[in-house]
C-alpha cells in the first residue's frame, strides 16, 4: 500500500471515529441557548436554498433574489454567517425530515460533527508531517486534542466553534501544503473563504500567516535581496486568500447582495460592539474592561487534563526557545507556522478588552496546533527515556506506554463530566468541587438543564409551568421535539432584571447556577416562599442547576 | 502505533511540492521539520520535561482514583438525614462547608441550612441555638478543614465530628451570653410598624408583613436579598424620608445586646449621589446606637451592639429607619437579640 493511501485511510478513519463518537453521545448534551438560535436560524434559511430551482422554473428567479424575499428569508441572526446554518439546515431536513435516520437535534448537529471528523483527519496530517512523517504523532495530535473535554463538548454542538477551528486548521494546511503546489494554494483561498463564512474569527487568523512568513521566510530574504526580494517570498496562497476567500464569502450569504457595505458593516458592528456578558474568575466576576492578561493561560492551565497541558506547555516552550535560536536550532518553518496558530488565539482573547466571556471556545482554534506540539512532545519524551534507560529500541513501547498514561485521565475526564463538558475543570483545578472554591464559571449556556429533564418529567404536575431559567423558548422546545421532556409541561422564563411577575405564574424553577444570577435564586425563594430545593443536579458536590417548587403545586 | 523514523533523526521526508508531484515555481520556506524529539532539544530540557510529564501522570492518576472516594454518595446523606432527624431540635439550624457544597438542602426536612464562605467570621454562625456542621474536608481544594478550625474558635462544639463517608457532621452552640434570645426579622408579625414624624400612622399588618401607605415599595416584609452574591434574610425597611420608618417590638427577651446587619439592595447600593440611610436602635426608649449607611457603599454591614448594663428581662425594642432623601434607598437590614 502507497504511503498516499495508507494516509488516506488513516484520514478517514480518524475521522469516522470521531463522527461515530459524537453520534454515540451526543444525547447526553443538551441543547445549548447558541444552538436554539441556529436551529431556528437553519430553518429559516434553508427553504430559500431549496426554493431556487423551484424559482427558476415558474419564471420567479428575480423575485426569489430580491432584497424584500432575502430580508424575509435571511433576517433572523444576522450576526454571523450562514455557511453552518445553512447546513445544519439541510442535514436536518434530509437525516431528521427525509430520511428519518437522526433525531431533530441531531439532523443540526450532524455537520458540526462532520466538521469534527475533519479536524480529526487534519490533526493526523499535520501531526504526521510536524513528526517528520510519523503516524503515531498524527493519531496522538487528534487523540490529545479531543480527550480535553472542552473540545469534545463542542465538537457536538450545532455551533460555530468547532466548526471554525476545523476550517482554519484547513487554511493552515492548504496554506503549508500551497508552498509547494498550486493547487494547494488555490484551494488555501477556498479553505479561507469557507473559514470567513463560519465565523467572525477567521478575519484576525491571517496574522498568525503574516507572522510565519515575517519569521520563516522574509529575513533570509532580507538578507539576500532586500524589498525586492522581499516581494518574491510572498507567499502566493496571500493572493487567493485575498481574492477568493471574500468572494467566498460574499457569494455565500445572499442577504449580503444588494446592500453589501451596509450589511457586512452591520455583520461587524455588532461583534466591535458585542456585550461583555459578567463572567466568574477566582472569585471576580468580570463585567468591564480592562480583563485579567492572565485569564486565557489561566482557564487553559484549569481545564485542559494535567498531563495534556503539561505537554502542551512543554511542546510550545520548546518552540518559543527554538523561535531565538540560530542555525539548527532555530524553529523550522512548519513549527513556527504551528506556534504561531497556536498562540494567536490565546493572545487575541487574552488582548484586556476583548469580551471575555464564552470560557475556552473562543481559542479553541488554537488548540490543535498546541496538540501537535504537545504530541511531539510526547514522542519526543519517550525517546528520550528509552535512551536513559539505554534501549533504544524500546522506544515503540515506551512511547505506547506513556500515551495510555497520558491519555488515561483525560479519558477518565471525559467519562466523569459526560455531557457536561462546557463544566469541566482538570486534576489541577480539583474538578468541579475545585472550580467552586476557586470561584470559577462552571456553566454558561443553559445545557446542563438536561441533567434535571428526567425529575420533571416524573414528578411535575400536568401542564406544569416551569421557569426554566437561561434555558431560550428555542431550546424548550428542542427537548419537547427530541422527546426528552414531557410535551405538557409549559414554559416560562424571566431571564434578566425583575423576575418575580415570572415568576407568579410558575410553579416550579429550574435554577441554573451562575454567579451572575445569584439574585434570581433568592428571587424564586421570596417567590416560592421557601428556599428547599425539592431536586438539584450537582457536578462532584457543586451545584448545577437546582429545583425549586412553589409548595402546594 | 507505526513508527516511521526514529527520534533524534532528521526527517527524510520530502517537501510538500515533492509529495505532491508538481513542479514548485517558488522557492519553499525553510521546513526542515526535525524529527520528533529533535536532535537539537537540549538534553536536560528533556529530563525536565520527563519528570514533569511523569509527575502530572500521576498527579492525574491519583486524583482519579481518589476522587469517588471523596465525594458522598446519596446513602451517606440519607445517613446524616437519619442522624438529624433524630438529634435536632426546632430552632437549629445547619450550615455547609464549604459553603458551595448545599446538597444537605435536599436532605434537610425544614431545617434551616447557612451557606456562607468564611461562616466563623459572619452573624449567622451565632444566629441558631445550635449549629449543625456538615463539612467536607475531602473534598477537592475544600477549606472545610480550616474553616472548622476556625469555627471553633467562635462556637462551642458540643458533639461529634461524626463520620458518614466523606461527610463530616458536628454540632456547635454560641458561646456562653450570645445565644440568640430574639429574631427580630422571624419576629415581625409581632410588631408593630409605622411611620413617625409630626403625623405618624400605622402600618397595615397583611400576610407576611406591613404595609405602609406611601405607595407598593413602602412595606415591611422578610425576604431574601443577595449582597456580595451571597443570600440574606432580612426586612425590606424602605425609609421613607427623615421621618422614621419604625419597627417597635415588645417583650423582647434581651440579654447582652444586639447584633445583625444591613445592606443596600442591588444598583442603589452603589449610587454615590444618593443619600445615606440611618437605622436607629432604641431599648426602652432610649437610643441605643445609630448606624448610618453612607452612600456607595455596596454589601453587607455586620453590626454587633453590646448592651452591658442591661437588665436582664423583657424590654420594648424600636428600631427606626430614616434618610434624608428616599430616592433609590433600597434598604434592608437583619437583627438579632442576645
Amino acid at each position: 500500500m502507497s504511503e498516499r493511501r495508507k494516509d488516506l485511510l488513516y484520514c478517514l478513519g480518524l475521522a469516522a471515529l470521531t463522527f461515530v463518537a459524537m453520534v454515540a453521545t451526543e444525547r447526553a448534551i443538551g441543547f445549548t441557548r447558541d444552538e436554539s438560535f441556529y436551529f431556528f436560524a437553519a430553518d429559516q434559511y434553508t427553504p430559500w436554498y431549496l426554493g431556487i430551482l423551484d424559482a427558476l422554473f415558474h419564471g420567479r428567479l428575480l423575485e426569489h433574489f430580491s432584497d424584500a424575499n432575502l430580508q424575509r428569508a435571511f433576517w433572523y441572526n444576522t450576526e454571523h454567517p450562514v455557511l453552518m446554518k445553512v447546513l445544519f439546515g439541510l442535514s436536518h431536513r434530509l437525516f431528521t425530515v427525509g430520511l428519518g435516520w437522526l433525531r431533530p437535534a441531531a439532523g443540526y448537529r450532524a455537520p458540526a460533527w462532520a466538521v469534527s471528523g475533519l479536524v480529526s483527519a487534519l490533526l493526523y496530517l499535520v501531526g504526521k508531517e510536524a513528526a517528520g512523517g510519523r503516524r503515531d504523532a498524527g493519531v496522538l495530535a487528534a487523540l490529545l486534542f479531543w480527550l480535553y473535554p472542552h473540545d469534545f463538548y463542542h465538537g457536538h454542538l450545532a455551533c460555530f466553534d468547532m466548526p471554525i477551528t476545523g476550517m482554519w486548521l484547513l487554511v493552515v494546511y492548504a496554506y503549508w501544503r500551497g508552498f509547494g503546489s498550486r493547487r494547494w494554494a488555490i484551494f488555501s483561498g477556498v479553505a479561507y473563504g469557507l473559514a470567513l463564512a463560519t465565523k467572525l474569527n477567521a478575519f484576525f487568523y491571517p496574522a498568525a500567516l503574516l507572522a510565519h512568513w515575517a519569521f520563516s521566510i522574509a529575513p533570509a530574504a532580507w538578507r539576500e535581496g532586500r524589498w525586492k526580494a522581499l516581494g518574491r517570498t510572498l507567499p502566493r496562497q496571500w493572493a487567493y486568500m485575498a481574492t477568493l476567500g471574500p468572494a467566498i464569502f460574499f457569494l455565500h450569504w445572499p442577504y449580503l447582495w444588494p446592500h453589501p457595505i451596509e450589511r457586512i458593516g452591520s455583520y461587524l458592528g455588532f461583534h466591535a460592539n458585542h456585550v461583555n456578558y459578567p463572567w466568574a474568575y477566582l472569585h471576580q466576576l468580570l463585567r468591564e474592561p480592562p480583563f485579567p492578561l492572565a485569564y486565557v493561560f489561566v482557564v487553559t492551565a484549569l481545564t485542559v487534563p494535567l498531563p495534556i497541558f503539561v505537554l502542551m506547555a512543554t511542546g510550545t516552550l520548546r518552540a518559543l526557545g527554538r523561535l531565538f535560536g540560530r542555525g539548527e536550532r532555530r524553529l523550522d518553518s512548519l513549527h513556527a507556522l504551528l506556534l504561531f496558530n497556536g498562540l494567536l488565539p490565546l493572545l487575541l482573547i487574552s488582548w484586556p478588552t476583548v469580551p471575555h466571556f464564552g470560557g475556552m471556545k473562543h481559542w479553541m482554534p488554537g488548540l490543535p496546533y498546541l496538540c501537535v506540539l504537545a504530541a511531539e512532545a510526547l514522542v519526543g519524551v519517550a525517546a528520550f527515556l528509552a535512551r536513559w534507560r539505554r534501549h533504544p529500541e524500546l522506544e515503540q513501547r515506551v512511547l505506547t506506554a506513556l500515551s495510555a498514561l497520558v491519555l488515561l485521565p483525560a479519558l477518565l475526564g471525559c467519562i466523569h463530566i459526560g455531557g457536561y463538558g462546557e463544566s469541566f475543570y482538570n486534576e489541577l483545578a480539583g474538578g468541579e468541587a475545585g472550580a467552586a472554591t476557586l470561584g470559577m464559571q462552571r456553566q454558561f449556556w443553559s445545557n446542563n438543564v438536561s441533567g434535571v429533564l428526567d425529575w420533571l418529567n416524573h414528578n411535575a404536575p400536568p401542564n406544569a409551568v416551569v421557569d426554566f431559567h437561561e434555558v431560550t423558548q428555542g431550546s424548550y422546545v428542542a427537548y419537547r421535539e427530541d422527546g426528552m421532556l414531557r410535551p405538557d409541561i409549559r414554559f416560562t422564563t424571566c431571564g434578566g432584571g425583575d423576575t418575580m411577575p415570572c415568576l407568579r405564574s410558575a410553579g416550579l424553577a429550574a435554577y441554573q447556577y451562575m454567579q451572575e444570577f445569584r439574585d434570581q435564586e433568592y428571587q424564586i425563594w421570596n417567590a416560592f416562599g421557601t428556599n428547599e430545593p425539592v431536586h438539584a443536579h450537582f457536578l462532584d458536590e457543586a451545584p448545577d442547576i437546582t429545583i425549586y417548587r412553589r409548595p402546594g403545586y | 502505533m507505526s513508527k516511521q523514523g526514529a527520534a533524534g533523526e532528521p526527517s527524510p521526508r520530502p517537501s510538500p511540492a515533492r509529495a505532491e508531484g508538481e513542479p514548485d515555481e517558488r522557492p519553499a520556506p525553510p521546513d526542515a521539520a526535525p524529527a520528533a524529539g529533535g536532535a537539537t532539544r537540549p538534553q536536560a530540557f528533556a529530563g525536565i520535561e520527563a519528570v514533569v510529564l511523569l509527575a502530572a501522570v500521576l498527579f492525574a492518576l491519583v486524583y482519579w482514583l481518589r476522587l469517588p472516594g471523596r465525594l458522598p454518595t446519596e446513602q451517606d446523606y440519607l445517613a446524616v438525614q437519619h442522624e438529624l432527624l433524630a438529634k435536632a431540635h426546632p430552632g437549629d439550624g445547619i450550615a455547609a462547608l464549604p459553603f458551595w457544597a448545599d446538597r444537605i438542602k435536599l436532605f434537610s426536612h425544614g431545617l434551616p441550612v447557612v451557606a456562607l464562605p468564611q461562616l466563623a467570621d459572619d452573624g449567622e454562625a451565632e444566629r441558631y441555638a445550635r449549629l449543625w456542621v456538615l463539612a467536607q474536608p475531602d473534598l477537592p481544594r475544600s477549606e472545610a478543614a480550616a474553616e472548622l478550625e476556625a469555627l471553633g474558635h467562635r462556637l462551642a462544639r458540643v458533639e461529634g465530628p461524626e463520620r458518614f463517608g466523606p461527610l463530616s457532621l458536628s454540632l456547635y452552640e454560641p458561646q456562653p451570653g450570645r445565644a440568640p434570645a430574639y429574631d427580630f426579622t422571624e419576629r415581625l408579625a409581632d410588631a408593630q410598624v409605622s411611620i413617625g414624624g409630626d403625623d405618624p400612622v400605622d402600618c397595615e399588618a397583611v400576610q407576611g408583613g406591613f404595609q405602609c401607605p406611601r405607595g407598593p415599595w413602602n412595606y415591611v416584609r422578610p425576604e431574601w436579598h443577595e449582597f456580595d452574591f451571597l443570600p440574606r434574610r432580612c426586612l425590606w425597611a424602605h425609609p421613607v424620608g427623615p421621618e422614621p420608618l419604625r419597627l417597635h417590638f415588645s417583650q423582647v427577651p434581651l440579654r447582652g445586646g444586639l447584633r445583625g446587619g444591613f445592606g443596600l439592595i442591588g444598583e442603589a447600593a452603589e449610587l454615590r449621589q444618593a443619600a445615606p440611610v440611618s437605622l436607629g436602635v432604641f431599648v426602652d426608649g432610649a437610643e441605643t446606637a445609630e448606624l448610618t449607611l453612607e452612600p456607595g457603599d455596596p454589601g453587607w454591614h455586620e453590626f454587633d451592639l453590646g448592651l452591658p448594663g442591661l437588665a436582664a428581662g423583657a424590654h420594648e425594642v424600636e428600631l427606626d429607619v430614616a434618610t434624608p432623601n428616599p430616592g433609590m434607598r433600597h434598604f434592608c437590614f437583619d437583627a438579632v437579640g442576645y
